[in-house]
């Protein structure tokens, strides 16, 4: 892995905005500095040798398990539930930001 | 009849008995929490819901259970004001099978937002207070549900643990704590944290209770892909069979901690040597490398499962996301782009199975491990911004576990001078909870722990 690494204030600015959030100017100064505190402590895993490790997402010994490919209507909610907690709602259906602007 | 440190499992006895009616021990519950909440923070939400159920094994027998669990028609905020609305069309399988049970709810309990802290201080509702000391943390995540039980607000709770928020809290609040093996119980319905880890388990003053609870809340769910298709034990029948078994003890787990808790911890290994269990030096990978697993793969997990609120379809704006979300979101969606994957979450991925590994070679000579549960007891409300890493520090010792999936438990195992409580942790192989409850229950009846001192403070 490479070396400690540097994060400046842009590259914050730039994984908050992949990851929409909005920062404070408080947030975006203290980020860069914790963030490579902490990148800098997990470098103690190169200590450890993984090349003989296979790929793994998960711990247990458990298999995938399938599942039949069919409605199951005891979990399903209904519109009404489903827009319960809804703020913006019209005709039945969510209502996000415009994403397509005529030009 | 007097009810104050009274076990779940001796409220249920002396309720068949008829001695005290359902309704009774519920306004019992309700009314200590009303006389005492202004002053412990425990609940996000008081609610007092009723069971209909009047024959379950937990009929008349209420509980506080941690605010990250779904409840359907009632509000579940994970203790974050982005959820600050939030009703549930759904119920967690948890929650559910307690209901089933004939559980009483008295209220969600507080924890850190999103279940991202290690003291409840990252809570939008306010910190919970320490029973022991009100100018302490209880610990966390699942604070409010152990200073609940510590201080008899609720006979018994449930709490969730991604890497030691059950047994931390526990510890710190002198109660008793099981994180579950991964898959033994449900997640479904539990807002996430780092999905490959959540394990959600009780918290409880005995841990006769704790075998109860878990019996009720373990075992497949067809809800849960990742819960293990594996027979539940009567676990209140295996803690009375008190075998004899091989405890290892391995000194990696004494580095760095407070010498009144090493002398506490060798006090309970005597113990536990003079009611005939063997005990033996072993040799573990040392739980450093576990924070680093940890730090990385659940801050990837979290900047995933945190994506989802965007306040469309149910909560706030992500503009309402606390500092420590966002600076654990910027760090995962940093460790998960292009470029840095295989370096940091492959690379993790690849040291917990060599956790696993290493945990699976000492258990070829051991039945279980003993260890102190945290390195320090309870800090100072507001100590939090001392530490760079007071999440990974505080949680050390039982990250290794988590890491791996394996259960574990933590009891209390003495007071410390400060007079804080002292919690020491079992952990077992996977799957074998009934072991750790088992040497943990022994362990419990020699310490005779006076878990009802703290709650005669609220009287």
């Amino acid at each position: 892995m490479k070396p400690s690494q540097k994060i400046t204030k842009v590259e914050v600015e730039q994984i908050a905005k992949l990851a929409n959030l909005s920062l404070s100017p408080d947030e975006v100064e203290k980020f860069p500095s914790q963030l490579e505190e902490s990148l800098e402590y997990v470098e103690n895993l190169q200590e450890i040798d993984t090349s003989q490790v296979p790929e793994n997402y998960f711990t247990t010994p458990l298999k995938n398990v399938l599942a039949e490919d069919i409605v199951d209507e005891s979990i399903m909610l209904t519109q009404a539930e489903a827009l319960k907690n809804v703020k913006n709602t019209k005709r039945g259906y969510f209502v996000v930001k415009r994403i397509i602007h005529e030009s | 009849m007097d009810l104050l440190g009274k076990s779940a499992t001796e409220i249920i006895s002396i309720r068949k008995k008829n001695q005290v009616s359902s309704g009774e021990v519920i306004e019992y519950f309700s009314k200590r929490i009303e006389k005492f909440e202004g002053k412990l923070n425990c609940f996000v939400t008081k609610t007092e819901k009723v069971s209909q159920v009047d024959n379950g094994v937990l009929a008349g027998l209420p509980l506080a259970i941690k605010d990250n669990f779904c409840t359907k028609g009632i509000r579940t905020t994970a203790s974050s004001k982005v959820l600050d609305d939030f009703i549930p069309a759904f119920e967690s399988t948890v929650t559910s099978r307690l209901n089933q049970a004939g559980m009483t709810l008295l209220g969600k309990t507080n924890l850190d937002a999103w279940a991202h802290g290690s003291s409840t201080e990252t809570s939008d509702y306010g910190v919970t207070k320490n029973p022991y000391n009100i100018e302490y943390v209880p610990g966390g995540s699942s604070g409010g549900s152990a200073a609940a039980v510590a201080a008899g607000l609720a006979p018994a709770a449930i709490g969730t643990e991604t890497a030691g928020s059950i047994r931390l809290p526990a510890a710190w609040c002198g109660v008793v704590g099981l994180k579950p093996s991964y898959g033994r119980v449900s997640r479904y319905g539990i807002v996430a944290m780092g999905s490959s880890w959540d394990c959600p388990g009780p918290i409880t003053q005995t841990v006769e209770d704790a075998a109860m609870l878990l019996e009720i809340i373990a075992g497949h769910d067809s809800n849960d892909a990742t819960t293990a298709n594996e027979r539940v034990e009567n676990y209140q029948q295996v803690i009375d069979q008190k075998k004899k078994y091989t405890v290892g003890i391995s000194e990696e787990y004494f580095e760095g901690v407070d010498s009144e808790i090493v002398n506490l911890t060798k006090e309970s290994i005597a113990k536990l040597e003079k009611m005939g269990h063997s005990i033996k030096p072993v040799k573990l990978m040392s739980p450093k490398y576990a924070i680093s697993v940890y730090m990385l793969l659940q801050r990837s997990e979290v900047s995933s499962n945190l994506g989802r609120y965007d306040g469309i379809r149910y909560g706030q704006e992500r503009t309402h996301f606390g500092h420590e979300a966002k600076r654990r979101i910027i760090l995962g969606t940093h460790v998960l782009s292009s470029g840095y994957y295989d370096s940091y979450y492959k690379k993790a991925t690849k040291v917990r199975y060599l956790i696993r590994q290493d945990f699976e070679k000492v258990f070829e000579e051991v039945d279980v491990i003993f260890a102190p549960t945290t390195p320090i007891t309870a800090t100072k409300i507001g100590d939090l911004e001392k530490y760079a890493f007071y999440g990974e520090m505080m949680d050390v010792l039982t990250e290794p576990a988590s890491a791996a999936g394996l259960p574990a438990i933590s009891i209390p195992i003495g007071m410390h001078s400060n007079g804080l409580p002292v919690g020491g942790q079992f952990m077992g192989k996977y799957l074998d909870e009934g072991t750790i409850l088992n040497i943990a229950s022994q362990l419990e009846e020699a310490v005779n722990f006076d878990r009802h001192l703290v709650m005669k403070k609220y009287e």
